[in-house]
């Protein structure tokens, strides 16, 4: 048993380690975003997510964030909030972009969702 | 296996505190407080705190006090809670002293909005039924295939094989047989009758949104037939957005399937959608030599259409559902020709049903509603099996309205209704014809007090005139108290009752040359299930973590036994009155020690017991000990899931086989097994692709067919099935979806 506990001590030490030796390469962001619902939520993972450079993208609707984790050699924070002023969401204080607004469904305009 | 396991905690508990230990190095603490019109102190309990640029987030206690760490400084900590106007403190460095938090009442309330998270599988902790929820995203970790392979990773429904020539599956809740577990889609009846056996595959994995288990006795509304516990499903709904759907799935034992749906929605209040579903097995398998197929071979097809009505006052879901299947199994080489030697078996099904129901409510009375639902069924089925036939035709309407209100207030409500069933069987076992109409109509009542969701107590009770039997009552009593808010103590107790079908419930067992002797007196079964669940949630990391805990106590009045102890040759159906009961009790745990992952363990003991051939015995094919362990894990970009569970099934009591010839006899007792499965699933844009196991450890019962040689002989017998007969498997599949445009 000492030699399974010593082991994972080992093992948890490097990972914990590994973590902190990163960020070079990668940045992890915060961006207040005017997401109100889960269709945004959803639209804004789904873009995010399958954009070339972006580890993770996770939406906080209760906070109104989107933090994003990217390889800077791939895409910069800049482009990202632009994606998201495009997609019709104001970012971090950057207005919205209306093209993209317009096209958002009902829901995400804050104009109700679900038919009543 | 201890050690894995106890390796697994060390490593994740080890995880978590050199986690908390960097984390925790500045600690923010601070009360949130309101003053009131009067000038009063009065504290904000869960209130949001949260870092402008941390993910770290907690909420105010009770007594509005909190703590927060933070991970880099300077930062911008914000409170917010409905109805007040945010705050905002910019904190440069670490503080000694507690922050004092003066919110103000915002002059506009802002907009209460829900946030759900499809928690993949839930446990409520509101309704006063132990409610267990399978969604979307737990369906989604086994991909597999129909309703009974959904189970797969959840600990309170079991699913069982039931013999080895039709491989059909069977459930089982609280240690009892799957005809005691009632079964419905969006509350009107899945398998009754006739469809008792194979019910389970006619409704593909696909077609399902979500299921909810209740454990014990369900409410009276839906009927009387609730014993073990009542399993609810809700189909895909048009408002899911899925334009297109389809997803198609293959095996290694050539089995394909393919799945289409659509929905459509017309206008502001029509909608419909569409469900098709078309599976066959192609391949002869028999993985364990003994000349059997181990699945049947043959063509399954499904369909559904549904029309939804949403109007102002008024609800309605409309559609009809068919199956037609035709599979054939036994000996490799047969096809159930009349002049072929060999032992061949056919099963054909035709199913076809409408249903409608609709919902209206009041324009004055806002809490009043009325629902009917109106069922109309044909089933068919022919059962060729060796030499044994059994055919089986069931039309059925089914018709309940429920009328819900008020009684004064909101904390007293009820329901109550009328409910009327007509059942005609008509039913041929080899040369002997069966005829039976059931005309059932039934009334119930169920009150409900509701204080402040804290308290709920469900009271129901229901009458049912059977043309057969005569009165049939059935008291139940529910009763839900949260201790704390993140837990519940749950109590429910109630008769349940059911009319048994002797050759239906046990069509599985018809592949042997056992002797059927059925009583010509085949009454109604009735128990008395009690049960206590205890839930706890606690969060670990900002995920909410459950205990569980429960124990249900079984009581049969009067039960119809399914007797294989009284000689290896035969099998004897009768009612008794003798002793019969089942203990169960369940442990569950589930953390989810990081966003993302997370991780299942249940253990389950079971006494159950009833008297077979006159002596008080362990119900034969139930495990006294189970256990259950799950691993599930998405990428935080949702691109990647994984998942794998493993279930151990203790030792069960198998029937005697003494009397056998020796290489006929087997064990009394079968030996403990583990079963593993894993998934691995890659999520693209608009499509997805997995790629799964089960039984990756290969197990298999040997010699699972008694006197598999002389299938004809007196001693043959293939529902002595324990364990999976066929090995492991391995499959792969595609889900493709086209999203309707958002309105």
């Amino acid at each position: 048993m000492k030699h399974i506990l010593s082991i994972l001590f080992i093992v948890a030490a490097m990972t914990s380690f590994g973590q902190t030796e990163k960020p070079s390469k990668f940045k992890e962001v915060t961006y207040d975003v005017s997401a109100v619902c889960k269709m945004c939520k959803d639209r804004i993972e789904k873009e995010l997510n399958y954009t070339k450079g972006v580890v993770f993208c996770e939406v906080d609707l209760a906070a109104g964030n989107v933090t994003v984790k990217y390889k800077l050699k791939q895409i910069t924070g800049e482009k990202i909030r632009d994606i998201l002023v495009n997609m019709g969401y104001t970012t971090d204080g950057v207005e919205r972009s209306e093209e993209g607004y317009n096209s958002l469904p009902q829901c995400c305009k804050g104009e109700g969702c679900g038919k009543k | 296996m201890k050690y894995i396991l106890l390796m697994l905690w060390v490593l994740l508990t080890f995880q978590l505190s050199a986690q908390q230990a960097h984390e925790d190095e500045i600690i923010i603490r601070g009360k949130v407080f309101t003053v009131s019109d009067e000038g009063v102190e009065e504290p904000v309990p869960s209130a949001k705190i949260y870092w402008k640029n941390n993910r770290q987030k907690v909420t105010s206690k009770v007594d509005g006090t909190f703590s927060i760490a933070a991970t880099r400084l300077p930062d911008t900590l914000i409170i917010s809670s409905v109805g007040f106007e945010d705050q905002s403190y910019a904190i440069a460095s670490p503080q000694e002293e507690s922050l004092n938090i003066n919110l103000k009442e915002g002059e506009m309330l802002k907009g209460v909005e829900v946030f759900a998270e499809d928690l993949g599988h839930s446990i409520d902790l509101m309704n006063p039924m132990n409610l267990e929820t399978i969604g979307e995203g737990e369906l989604r970790r086994a991909a597999c295939c129909n309703l009974s392979e959904s189970f797969e990773t959840n600990a309170s429904v079991d699913v069982n094989i039931t013999d080895a020539v039709t491989g059909a599956k069977k459930i089982q809740m609280l240690g009892l047989d799957g005809i005691y577990t009632q079964l419905q889609y969006e509350n009107i009846p899945l398998v009754r009758g006739l469809s008792t056996s194979y019910g389970l595959a006619f409704t593909p994995g696909t077609w399902i949104q979500s299921i909810q288990i209740t454990k014990g006795t369900g409410s009276v509304v839906n009927g009387y037939e609730s014993m073990a516990g009542l399993i609810n499903l809700e189909l895909k709904k048009p408002s899911s957005k899925e334009l297109l759907y389809v997803n198609a799935y293959g095996n290694r034992f050539g089995r394909a399937e393919l799945n289409i749906h659509g929905a459509q929605q017309i206008n502001d209040r029509w909608s419909t959608m569409t469900f098709l579903h078309a599976g066959n097995v192609f391949v002869d398998n028999d993985v364990n030599n003994d000349g059997f197929r181990d699945i049947p071979v043959g063509l399954n097809l499904m369909g559904m259409h549904r029309w939804i009505f949403e109007g102002e006052n008024m609800e309605s879901r409309f559609g009809f559902k068919g199956t037609w299947a035709d599979k054939y199994s036994g000996q490799l080489g047969t096809n159930y020709s009349p002049d072929e030697s060999g032992f061949g078996a056919r099963f054909q099904t035709q199913h076809l049903e409408a249903f409608a129901k609709a919902g209206f409510f009041s324009k004055n009375r806002k809490f009043a509603s009325l629902g009917l639902v109106n069922q109309w069924k044909y089933h068919n089925m022919t059962n060729g099996i060796g030499s044994t036939t059994y055919n089986g035709t069931q039309r059925k309407w089914y018709s309940n309205a429920i009328y819900s209100d008020i009684i004064g207030n909101t904390n007293h409500t009820y329901k109550t209704g009328l409910s009327f069933i007509y059942d005609d069987y008509v039913e041929a076992y080899n040369d002997s014809t069966f005829l039976k109409t059931e005309i059932v109509p039934g009334a119930f009542f169920e009150y409900t007090y509701n204080s402040l969701d804290k308290f709920i107590l469900v009271a129901g009770i229901r009458g049912d005139l059977h043309n057969m039997f005569g009165p049939l009552w059935a008291p139940r009593l529910h009763v839900k108290w949260n201790a704390t808010p993140k837990s519940a103590i749950r109590i429910s107790t109630g008769k349940g009752i059911r009319v048994p079908n002797p050759f239906a419930d046990y069509v599985g067992n018809m592949a042997s040359s056992r002797l059927w002797v059925v009583s010509p007196n085949i009454t109604p079964e009735e128990c008395i299930s009690s049960g206590i669940t205890f839930t706890q949630k606690f969060l670990t990391n900002e995920n909410v973590s459950t205990f569980s805990i429960d124990y249900f106590y079984t009581y049969f009045l009067n039960q119809m036994i399914m007797d294989m102890d009284v000689s290896p040759n035969e099998l004897h159906i009768y009612n008794s009155n003798a002793e019969s009961y089942s203990h169960s009790f369940q442990a569950e745990l589930t953390i989810k020690p990081f966003k993302g992952l997370e991780f299942r363990n249940a253990f389950k003991y079971y006494d159950v017991r009833a008297e077979f051939n006159g002596m008080l015995q362990n119900r034969p094919f139930v495990p006294r000990f189970r256990f259950l362990t799950s691993l599930g894990y998405e990428t935080r970009n949702k691109k990647w899931m994984f998942d794998i569970t493993g279930n151990w099934v203790g030792k069960k009591r198998l029937p005697s086989t003494a009397s056998n010839p020796l290489e006929y006899q087997r064990e009394l007792e079968s030996e403990d097994y583990w079963i593993l499965h894993s998934q691995l699933t890659y999520n693209f844009k608009r499509f997805s692709i997995y790629l799964g196991g089960e039984n990756l450890l290969n197990v298999m019962q040997s010699d699972a067919i008694i006197a598999a040689d002389d299938p004809f002989g007196s001693f043959f017998d293939a529902t002595q099935i324990w364990a999976p007969i066929n090995g492991f498997n391995i499959y792969g599949g595609i889900h493709f979806t086209i999203k309707q445009k958002e309105k």
